[in-house]
């Protein structure tokens, strides 16, 4: 009887951004690009506008844009800025250089 | 007013001052703090602030933006403000400005555009007025669009544009868009177009044919002078008309047949019928029909043209009838009368020629002439007839045997004439024919007859004349023996020998 191999674990993200804001079109350039090429076909990204929708902001306790929360897989983390540092982004979403989940 | 608020006194100003001071610090503390990354920030109560240099990258790439799309576009496209100032102009304009010889600084961004229409001269001057009157409209609000079409040829080719002036946004005070747009190629092809337009009303009115349009609900889409001039109405009067009212005891059937036509896409050619002339008179009309399909394939209406056939059929006729005549007159005179085409296939002949052969007319018609009435001779006389259809000055009249549908043989004179095509060409022979047979042997029983009577006359003449010459020698030898002579020879002195 062979193995089963597991489910691919899929990353569940939310972006809040300002609009058209210059850092907030390059913080979600950067975490398309990201998710293509170490998550292929398992990942999720919603983005939430603060100006279109502030009280989610507030809620989840956001102040600055943009800024991206993990969401799944546990831990949940937050990361503000354009997510141009591919490295730092990968090590704080749990991932490293190939992509590979780390302990 | 905020009633609760008190009114601003000098200090407020001060306060005011201070204030805009530490807005300036915090941002600026944010934006170190943030290493430039983050563009807004919430307060606790979800009121977002844009930070300056977010706000200031927004408003780059907003203007970026507009200008790419304003750059891709083909018109030469020009902004100005609401004193006629060019602000700025796109990458068409400045294209077209480099083409054209513009040495403006700038490409005329800075300009009064107002200034440059009011001062022009030459040609173009009654263009430029009404170009300034027009964008004063738009900027003061008068009119929502101004658009004017202009010729501007270049050394080299006729050139036309498009202007519009459109207000900026909602509000004819901020300024207007100035757009030139190059629609030669259109004005040519609208030009080509009148020109064909106009080659094709000469051609559908000077065809001799009556030629009509109609659409799949039997209304008439055109017609042509002639077709008007037939119905005593005019092409205004028609156009647009059903056909009912027009020809209202026919126009159902007409309808019918041109449904066929259209649903079967087949063009129906040479229908023949009589229709009734404006005046009343009856006319034969040749009536041709040709569908009109669609890209699609979808039938959308049909081309009727009906040519005035009356005075064919009537040559028809009296051909007809002079044919008739001559082939009675040929039976009267009891002439056989042949055509014969280049293979000397018979293609006509008259009564007479079937009585005299004893055939019916479709036993004959089509036959080959040498072989069902001259097969004894056939190679000779193929060979005659070949050298009759190469000279005409060969067909002299001529006699010749033809063998009846009983085996009898009859003697008939033919008088030949050449038949020549429209191009000149030899495309047979007719021939009249006068059965001479009877005449012939006629003849020859006369030929016998005299030819006895000759050698009768020959034997009893010449027994006379023998006696007469035996006589005189009876008498001269009665003459020298001194006897009177026997015989009487006084009537040989009147007698002239």
């Amino acid at each position: 009887m062979k193995p089963v191999s597991p489910s691919p674990v899929v990353y569940n993200f939310r972006l809040y951004v300002a609009g058209d804001a210059s850092n907030s079109a390059h913080a979600l350039a950067n975490l398309t690009s990201l998710c293509r090429a170490h998550l292929p076909n398992r990942h999720h990204i919603e983005i939430v506008d603060v100006f279109q929708d502030p009280g989610r902001a507030l809620a989840d306790g956001i102040f600055m844009t943009p800024t991206l929360l993990k969401l799944d897989p546990a831990p949940q983390r937050r990361i503000v800025g354009t997510l141009s540092q591919s490295l730092i982004v990968l090590r704080a979403i749990g991932l490293d250089a190939l992509g590979v989940a780390t302990p | 007013m905020n009633p609760s608020k008190p009114p601003h006194t000098g200090d407020a100003t001060e306060e005011m001052a201070a204030l805009i001071e530490t807005l300036h610090e915090t941002g600026e503390r944010l934006e170190e703090l943030t290493a430039g990354e983050v563009d807004a920030v919430t307060d606790r109560d979800g009121r977002t602030f844009l930070l300056r240099h977010a706000q200031y990258k927004l408003r780059q790439s907003e203007a970026v933006k507009q200008a790419a799309i304003l750059d891709a576009l083909p018109a030469h496209i020009a902004m100005i403000n609401v004193q006629g100032v060019i602000v700025s102009v796109n990458e068409s304009w400045r294209k077209f400005g480099d083409a054209n010889g513009d040495q403006s600084p700038g490409h005329c961004v800075g300009m009064n555009y107002l200034d440059i229409c009011d001062k022009a001269l030459g040609p173009g001057m009654a263009g430029a007025r009404a170009t300034a009157q027009g964008i004063r409209s738009v900027l003061n609000g008068t009119s929502a669009l101004f658009s004017m079409e202009y010729p501007c040829d270049s050394p080299t080719a006729r050139r036309w544009f498009l202007l519009t002036v459109t207000p900026l946004a909602d509000a004819s005070a901020l300024g207007a868009v100035v757009m030139h747009l190059d629609i030669s190629e259109r004005v040519r092809v609208a030009q080509t177009l009148d020109d064909q337009h106009i080659e094709l009303h000469a051609l559908f009115n000077v065809i001799p044919s009556m030629v009509w349009v109609r659409d799949t609900s039997n209304t008439i889409v055109r017609v042509n002078q002639r077709a008007a001039d037939a119905t005593g109405k005019t092409i205004a009067a028609l156009e647009g008309a059903a056909l009912p009212e027009i020809y209202p005891e026919d126009a159902e059937r007409y309808f019918a047949d041109d449904l066929e036509v259209i649903r079967s896409g087949t063009p129906k050619l040479g229908i023949v019928e009589t229709i009734a002339a404006a005046d009343g008179t009856e006319l034969w009309m040749q009536i041709d029909k040709v569908p009109l399909i669609a890209s699609d394939g979808t039938g959308t209406g049909i081309v009727v043209v009906a040519t005035d056939i009356t005075e064919l059929k009537r040559a028809e006729a009296d051909l007809r009838e002079s044919e008739r005549r001559f082939n009675e007159m040929l039976d009267q005179v009891q002439l056989a009368s042949v055509m014969l085409d280049r293979q000397a296939r018979i293609t006509y002949c008259n009564n007479f020629f079937l009585s005299l052969t004893g055939w019916q007319r479709e036993e004959v018609v089509g036959k080959n002439w040498y072989e069902a009435f001259r097969p004894g001779d056939i190679d000779e006389a193929q060979a005659n007839f070949e050298g009759l259809l190469a000279d005409q000055h060969a067909c002299m009249p001529n006699e010749s045997q033809l063998i009846t549908r009983s085996g009898e043989r009859r003697l008939i004179r033919w008088d030949n004439s050449l038949l020549r095509s429209r191009s000149g060409e030899a495309i047979g022979i007719a021939s009249i024919g006068e059965d001479i047979t009877d005449r012939k042997a006629a003849e020859g029983v006369l030929a016998q007859r005299a030819a006895e009577l000759e050698r009768f006359h020959l034997l009893s003449v010449g027994r006379e004349l023998r006696m007469v010459e035996l006589k005189k020698q009876l008498n001269e030898l009665q003459r020298q023996a001194g006897f009177e002579p026997e015989f009487d020879l006084t009537f040989l002195d009147s007698v002239p020998l």
